[in-house]
């Protein structure tokens, strides 16, 4: 047999692999019990801090295991969590901090029903995108231009001085691998360097605070009554990376009173779901926070899982 | 507004999607870019001979390549995050994964494959390299902090330092350690969560 016998495996092994793909992803959903368990939640226990499966059994009136069902599952997938006490609490959806950057936030807030929580990602700037993907995108191009043109790859390969024992298309494979690699170890740097730093909270009585250099502890304030205006800016390139984003991100400028009397303008950058901060700001400045109940049973289905703006995709 | 039943029926990402979707291109035009996309790299390969299948190895090639980039770029522009869209992704991915665990096994069994026997570590680097780090993509979140999850970055970095050491001696004989161990540790790191839970 020779290697043109069994091409045809190939093809056949990728339908497989699509097969295979869809069928390990398949997943029952359907819970009994989890829309009422969650409409007792949104309803009577949203802006509590905790609650309890006997609160939540008393009030629906289902079978104990059933709410135990639709608890547990609603707990794995991260919407609610479960306190060392034993007791149930939300897990805010809004709330992009890490564990120990949202207990510090309860603690310089007095423990306030805490809203909104991001970090800032200062360093998402145009410079900082053509460094990180300028590498992929250059091991691409680099790869294309040696692969489709001749000299080049003659050029390529006569610098390597290893023509005859190395493939060169499989060598510019390797140097997309390496500018991929390369581009996702920076990505994560930038997610640590912005971690714990520049984060941005929102209170329903302590307004905005936030941190104003690094390793600061919300030394930034806007209350509530000082906020003027406030407008949400997403900029051409935020919007044409936000298409393709994990996590869409925008700025936030807020207007608060004149500077003789407390306070500037201040801008926040690169902020993640900045129409729904907006839509907090508003809420809180209005001292109503009719959007958030309003949108509540949706906000809480809405995984609750940390994301930094990182530039990732 | 439906029934909470059916919402978690769909999975929170459906959720997800709903409070995204102001940030997205609609789903309409995320189906004409795919489109135009199979058609643009369709294209490319007729214009570079390798949809006429006449010579050996087109067939993989053209299969590779359209498994690879759809693998890449399917979830980059398809945002619509229902558990339907994410099964397709993950069948791409499985479909990329196989054909080039396909074309590799072929390579070492078959001698007359074209492919230099060198070469064979690195498609097996690329493989495990390129495979974790779209799966961490695709599945972010599976990627937590557990032992589990430090286990198997362990071992896909043990993997992927033993083939790709193994290609850069043929390069860069004597200096190859060295630089296989700058780019598994830059692999390594790149697989870590990194973000806060």
């Amino acid at each position: 047999m020779t290697y043109a016998e069994w091409e045809w495996i190939i093809p056949v092994l990728s339908i497989i692999g699509f097969v295979v793909g869809i069928l390990v992803t398949w997943r029952q959903y359907k819970i009994p019990g989890i829309g009422d368990v969650i409409d007792a939640i949104t309803t009577y226990y949203l802006d509590e801090q905790k609650f309890t499966f006997q609160k939540i059994s008393a009030d629906l009136k289902l079978p104990d295991p059933v709410v135990k069902h639709a608890l547990k599952e609603l707990e794995r997938r991260d919407v609610i969590y479960r306190t060392k006490s034993g007791w149930f609490a939300m897990n805010d959806p809004l709330i992009f901090l890490s564990e120990k950057d949202m207990i510090r936030a309860k603690r310089l807030t007095k423990g306030d029903n805490l809203i909104y929580g991001a970090y800032q990602n200062p360093f998402f700037s145009h410079s900082e995108l053509l460094l990180v993907y300028g590498i992929f995108i250059g091991t691409i191009i680099f790869g294309l231009v040696c692969g489709f043109i001749e000299p080049a790859r003659t050029w390529l390969l006569s610098m390597l001085g290893t023509a005859n024992i190395i493939d060169g298309a499989i060598f510019l494979l390797f140097i997309i691998m390496v500018g991929m690699i390369t581009t996702d170890a920076l990505e994560n740097l930038i997610s640590i360097w912005s971690r714990e730093r520049y984060s941005v909270i929102i209170g329903e009585m302590s307004g905005i605070s936030y941190d104003t250099s690094y390793s600061d502890e919300y030394s930034g304030r806007i209350g509530r009554g000082m906020i003027r205006r406030a407008d949400l800016q997403i900029t051409p390139i935020q919007k044409f990376m936000n298409y393709f984003m994990r996590v869409p991100i925008g700025d936030i400028r807020i207007c608060c009173v004149a500077k003789k009397d407390g306070g500037p303008e201040v801008e926040f950058k690169n902020l993640p779901f900045p129409r729904e901060m907006f839509y907090v700001i508003r809420s809180i400045q209005l001292k109503s926070l009719g959007w958030r109940k309003r949108h509540a049973r949706t906000l809480m289905l809405w995984r609750a899982r940390g994301a930094i703006p990182s530039i990732g995709f | 507004m439906p029934g909470g039943d059916q919402l978690v029926e769909e999975g929170t990402e459906a959720i997800i999607e709903d409070m995204g979707k102001g940030y997205r291109f609609r789903p309409l035009m995320q189906a004409v870019l795919m489109i135009i996309i199979v058609f643009v790299i369709s294209f490319i390969l007729f214009l570079t001979g390798f949809l006429d299948f006449k010579d050996q190895g087109d067939l993989t090639i053209t299969t590779l390549i359209l498994c690879w980039i759809l693998a890449f770029l399917f979830p980059l522009i398809v945002k619509s995050k229902t558990h339907r869209i994410h099964q397709i992704s993950m069948g791409i991915y499985f479909a990329a994964i196989l054909a080039l665990t396909g074309t590799i096994l072929l390579a070492i069994f078959e001698g007359d494959s074209g492919i230099e026997k060198t070469s064979i570590p690195l498609l097996i680097a690329f493989l495990v390299g390129i495979g974790t780090q779209l799966f961490e993509h695709l599945n972010p979140e599976l990627i937590k902090r557990t032992a589990r999850i430090y286990l198997g970055i362990f071992a896909s970095a043990v993997v992927f330092f033993i083939c790709v050491w193994l290609y850069m001696e043929n390069i860069l004989p004597g200096f190859g350690i060295w630089l296989s161990i700058v780019i598994t540790a830059l692999f390594a790191y790149a697989l870590l969560p990194e973000k806060p839970k």
